[in-house]
Order: structure tokens, then C-alpha cells, then sequence
């Protein structure tokens, strides 16, 4: 294959594997944002203002290096996915990814946001939040790969080593997050 | 001796990397970042309850979680 074809190939599907993932974020925002409008507003605040307490809690104890056990799937992507041709597979891994309530969750800051988008309870509001955690996720790979070509640098292996620093900061975000909600909420 | 050791740690629940002298440290550390994020918190949670734009805030603050969070992610061995 000619060079150049083989970095638009790749280039084509690091798009689809970004978009699909930006719409998997979009979609289950959406979802989310329309099932919590069903809810009474009084309720959402009052669930709001009780999480807010927890997330308060929960970042406060992830910053003095306690892991607070999260609740999930912890999914691999099947590896029957790599047979159905690449652009298949990018979408189907961006989808997952973009969703990320099945795959591996390593933040106890990631509940924020479909629960956030639950709660606004604006189909809109939430197509908002959890989309942009679909586009970053998925624009990270993409990152990550072109930063690897042009300066020849392991990033991946970089960014894992920094996992006790990205933890510091969700935490600190957390907190931050639990404690404007609580004074905003009146507690 | 190793696997002694191991276990001595073990039931210590003190860290290879650390120490127990090394704990008020840590918790120095958490305390120097948790007091400027609920002191910020508090702060902004006060303007925003004074403005028209509280939800917007928290909303704001969301987006900003979605997005970190996602970087986080990315640092998942």
C-alpha cells in the first residue's frame, strides 16, 4: 500500500472510531437527560443535594489515598471484534468507550456524569455532558497515536504512569463539584 | 527472609515504597489540596447562589468532570 493511503486509512478510522464514540456519549446523555425530566424537579434536588454530601465524602477520601470501591462491569471488548474488518471495529469500540459504563471505570468522578445528566433532566443538557466525555475519550486514541508518530515518545506508557496524579486531580474535581452542588443546593 | 518481610508489611499495611513516618506527610499533602478545592468550592457555590446562573454553574462544573474524567481514563493501565 502507497504511504500516503495507509495514513488516510488510518486517519478515516481513528474519525469514525471518535465520532462513534461522541455519539454513544450524545445518545446516552440524551437518554438520561429524557428520563430524569420525567422526574419531579423537587425530587431530582433533593437526590442531588444527598449525592452532592456523597461526592463531597467520596473525593475527601480518595485525596487521603483510600480507594472507594467502584461499582461496575469492567468489560473487555470482545476480541471477535478485530474479525470484522477495521472500520466495524472502530465503531463498535468507540461506541463502548464513548459509553463507558461497561468498559473499566477507574474514577469514582465518572458517576458524575451520567448521574448529572440524569439529573438536569434536559435531554439537551445531558446530550451536552456526556458527549463531551464521549468526544474526549475518543479523541484521546487518536492523540495519543499522532503525538507516538511525530515525537517517536511512548505516551501511553506515560500517561499509565501517571495515574496516581490523574487520580489526585478527579478527586480534587469531585470535591469541588460535591461542594459547589451542596451550597447551591442550600445545605 | 523476603516472604517474611512481605508478610511483616502485610499486617503492618505499610507500603514497600513508604514508611510510617511518612503517613503525616501524605496527609499534610491531601489536606494542602482538599482545603483550596472546598474554600474554591464554597466560594463559587456562594456567587453562583447570588447570581441568576446557579444551575448553569453546576452545569458548567459537570461538563468540566465529563471532560477530565475522560483525560483520567486514558491513564487506566
Amino acid at each position: 500500500m502507497h504511504r500516503n493511503q495507509a495514513g488516510r486509512s488510518w486517519t478515516s478510522k481513528a474519525v469514525v472510531y471518535t465520532l462513534s464514540s461522541a455519539f454513544a456519549g450524545i445518545a446516552a446523555g440524551t437518554a438520561l437527560g429524557a428520563l430524569g425530566g420525567l422526574v419531579p424537579l423537587d425530587f431530582r434536588l433533593a437526590v442531588g443535594s444527598v449525592l452532592a454530601v456523597v461526592a463531597i465524602v467520596a473525593g475527601s477520601f480518595e485525596l487521603f489515598g483510600y480507594r472507594v470501591p467502584l461499582p461496575q462491569l469492567d468489560c473487555e471488548t470482545p476480541q471477535r471484534w478485530v474479525h470484522k474488518g477495521p472500520f466495524l471495529w472502530a465503531i463498535q469500540n468507540g461506541l463502548v468507550l464513548g459509553f463507558g459504563a461497561t468498559s473499566r471505570i477507574g474514577f469514582a468522578l465518572w458517576y458524575a456524569v451520567p448521574v448529572g445528566a440524569l439529573l438536569f433532566g434536559s435531554p439537551m443538557l445531558g446530550a451536552v455532558a456526556y458527549g463531551a466525555y464521549g468526544l474526549v475519550r475518543g479523541l484521546a486514541a487518536p492523540a495519543i497515536l499522532l503525538v507516538r508518530m511525530r515525537s517517536k515518545t511512548d505516551v501511553s506508557y506515560w500517561l499509565v504512569m501517571n495515574n496516581k496524579r490523574a487520580r489526585v486531580w478527579t478527586a480534587r474535581q469531585l470535591l469541588f463539584l460535591g461542594v459547589v452542588t451542596a451550597v447551591v443546593a442550600g445545605l | 527472609m523476603l516472604r517474611l518481610l512481605q508478610a511483616y508489611r502485610r499486617d503492618l499495611h505499610v507500603s514497600k515504597a513508604g514508611c510510617i513516618g511518612k503517613l503525616p506527610g501524605r496527609t499534610t499533602t491531601a489536606l494542602k489540596v482538599l482545603a483550596p478545592a472546598v474554600g474554591l468550592g464554597t466560594l463559587v457555590g456562594l456567587v453562583a447562589r447570588s447570581s441568576a446562573g446557579a444551575g448553569w454553574a453546576v452545569f458548567a462544573l459537570l461538563v468540566l468532570s465529563a471532560v477530565v474524567v475522560a483525560i483520567a481514563q486514558q491513564t487506566l493501565p
